[in-house]
């Protein structure tokens, strides 16, 4: 039996599939391509069986919920924040010739296979089960291997105790894959140790600070002011605005199991804002989804006519306010210290 | 033959309706429909309802607060499935009323009311999981190509009633009298923009963001009103957060009745009574507090971002 708090981290970790299942939908949708999301689909499918409290039954279902058709209004908005993180991420790769990205409880994703090239170290963190599954993913497979200049071998997992045995971590030259805890991001010396901390530096979270509590918050983004000089910050997740909307979505994800810990302690834009700024962050900038969508009517759109015209024609949406009301609570916040990347985007509230 | 008072009394308890009594029902449903025009004129009072979207449970608080049917007269303005979990009853309980009492109760078309839009928003999926075969989704939406496109209310200077707006290619009307309606809502035209159309702080006829109808200013309203001499026009299929919405010195109003939207939007819901002196009032409800173990047992669908 999985004690209370074991059960809280099994629902945090499981909401990775929930984002790989919108990403599966928007992939077969068109509206991203992503080469590699079949090959840790595939992962999860062998290796789920063997996480903490998961059956080969239960996992079964789990897995096959990842096929389940979604929304067109969930697809556009996974495809909103897919869209406007990666261009973030790919302007800090170009504007700095060496770099540093860190992306904390990566889970899934897959973008690391894309991007990474020699001049960046890549760091990637997550739950050791998480980190497990993805490193089968990727030294079992030669392509993805050769993209994290790996050349060691592959590995057979067969069983439980073997899965719970596997070292969580995976190291190259410029790649790390590190099973970790983030609650422990500070106590430990197994982050620092590939950090390299003259590197510009991208750290990102996406839905991940959200089930951390403000304190715990507080805790990691300090680890990244005291550990980075030059330290560019990318985080996504949901906010409350303390309106009707929000608490009903605080009850429906709490029947889940869900908790987000953050959504009311920092409501609104301003105070995700105020935040960074209480944490020495120099540059900051926030905006809403909805914005980024086009979704506000007030000119600060990210996506362009001709990509608008693209997606509208991927789903057929059939509801403005609904979409604008939901997107409206998921918030994008950048905060720059030292060299940081300009991003010459639109905002909705900056320093 | 069907017992029509059993079958409504069944549905209120959400209880299986059989393939064969659906089929019935349809049948007689068109049979019914097929009389009515594209519009049709209705006396005072009335009761006016928005987008409802397979909520069945808050369908039953709506009759709780606007009066139950038949004591008193409704006009539903569309959107009754997708959406909510429970959009063949939603339907089937609309259609058993009208069968039951067709001069109590009359329904006009959302932009819902086709195959189309059902297969991608979840009644379509409804009807395949309750009855294991999409018979039940084929005889409703042929019951859709027969339910009228509008309803004008209480003669001059009375209301016109349409599920999304206004067409650039009507001005009168007459014009939607004469448009061929027993058929799949097409994807451009005067019939698909009556079902698809919004209100908007625009100038002229502008492109919708939905992909389908236009986006219609306060000069398009009321120039509308003053040649078809009606004083207000009620429609639905935009969600607001009160219940209803006046727009354009009270010459337009969107009522909305699924309250809870999705059991996610934390909105009211409203009913529109009309008097006979053509006066209005808003009648606004909450959702229930809907027993969660009642929801199907099959999950919803992810329904944010996590």
């Amino acid at each position: 039996m999985l004690s209370p708090s074991q059960k809280q981290d099994k629902i945090v970790r499981s909401t990775d599939l929930d984002a790989l299942s919108c990403r599966w939908n928007c992939v077969q949708k068109g509206y991203f391509e992503d080469v590699n999301i079949d090959k840790i689909i595939n992962s999860y499918s062998k290796y789920l069986q063997f996480c903490e409290g998961y059956t080969n039954l239960s996992a079964g279902r789990t897995y096959k919920s990842v096929f389940d058709r979604k929304l067109p209004i969930i697809n556009r908005g996974t495809y909103l924040r897919t869209k406007s993180i990666s261009d973030i991420i790919g302007k800090f790769i170009n504007d700095n010739e060496k770099c540093q990205i860190v992306s904390m409880g990566v889970g899934s994703d897959t973008r690391v296979f894309k991007l990474i090239n020699p001049n960046i170290n890549y760091i990637e963190l997550d739950f050791e089960e998480t980190t497990r599954i993805k490193k089968l993913t990727i030294i079992n497979d030669s392509e993805l291997s050769k993209a994290v200049n790996y050349s060691g071998l592959g590995a057979t997992v067969a069983d439980r105790s073997q899965f719970q045995t596997l070292d969580p971590n995976l190291h190259t030259d410029n790649y790390h894959l590190i099973g970790l805890d983030l609650r422990r991001l500070s106590d430990s010396n197994i982050v620092s140790e590939f950090l390299d901390s003259k590197r510009p530096t991208l750290v990102l979270s996406e839905c991940v600070l959200c089930y951390l509590n403000p304190g715990e918050n507080e805790k990691i983004l300090k680890f990244w002011t005291d550990s980075i000089s030059n330290l560019s910050l990318l985080i996504y997740e949901p906010i409350s605005l303390n309106d009707s909307f929000g608490q009903q979505m605080r009850e429906n994800l709490g029947r889940r199991g869900i908790n987000l810990l953050t959504f009311n302690h920092f409501p609104t834009l301003k105070s995700k804002f105020d935040f960074l700024k209480s944490l020495n962050f120099q540059d900051i900038n926030v905006t809403d989804i909805a914005s980024i969508g086009g979704y506000s009517g007030d000119e600060l759109s990210w996506i362009s006519a001709e990509e608008s015209k693209r997606i509208d024609k991927l789903d057929l949406i059939d509801e403005i306010e609904e979409i604008k009301l939901l997107l409206l609570h998921y918030c994008l916040v950048y905060g720059g210290i030292g060299k940081h990347t300009n991003l010459s985007k639109k905002w909705k509230l900056s320093t | 033959m069907l017992d029509l008072d059993e079958t409504i009394a069944n549905i209120k308890e959400c209880k299986f309706v059989p393939e064969k009594d659906v089929e019935e029902l349809c049948s007689k449903a068109i049979e019914i429909l097929i009389e009515e025009g594209n519009i049709q004129h209705l006396d005072t009072p009335i009761t006016m309802c928005g987008d409802i979207h397979g909520q069945l449970h808050d369908v039953l608080t709506l009759f709780q607060t606007g009066g139950q049917c038949p004591d008193t007269r409704y006009l539903f303005l569309g959107d009754f499935v997708d959406r909510g979990f429970y959009s063949v009853e939603t339907f089937l309980l609309l259609m058993a009323l009208k069968v039951r009492y067709p001069d109590r109760i009359y329904l006009i078309r959302g932009n819902h009311e086709t195959r189309q839009i059902t297969t991608v928003y979840g009644f379509y999926d409804e009807c395949l999981r309750k009855y294991g075969s999409v018979n039940v989704w084929r005889y409703c939406c042929e019951v859709f190509d027969y339910i009228s496109l509008g309803a004008v209310i209480g003669g001059d200077q009375g209301v016109f009633c349409i599920h999304g707006g206004l067409s650039p290619m009507i001005n009168k009307i007459d014009q939607i009298k004469i448009i061929n309606r027993k058929q799949e809502v097409p994807h451009e035209g005067a019939m698909c923009d009556l079902l698809w159309s919004d209100p908007e702080d625009v100038a002229g006829w502008s492109v919708s963001p939905r992909g389908a109808g236009y986006l219609f200013g306060i000069n398009e309203v009321k120039k509308f009103n003053h040649t078809n001499n009606i004083s207000l026009i009620a429609r639905a299929h935009q969600l607001v957060m009160e219940g209803y919405k006046e727009m354009f010195d009270k010459q337009l109003v969107t009522v909305w009745s699924a309250p809870n939207y999705c059991y996610r939007c934390g909105n009211i819901a409203s009913v529109l009574a009309i008097d006979d002196n053509l006066e209005r009032e808003y009648k606004v409800f909450e959702a229930g507090t809907m027993d969660i173990t009642s929801l199907p047992s099959k999950k919803p669908a992810t329904d944010y971002f996590i």
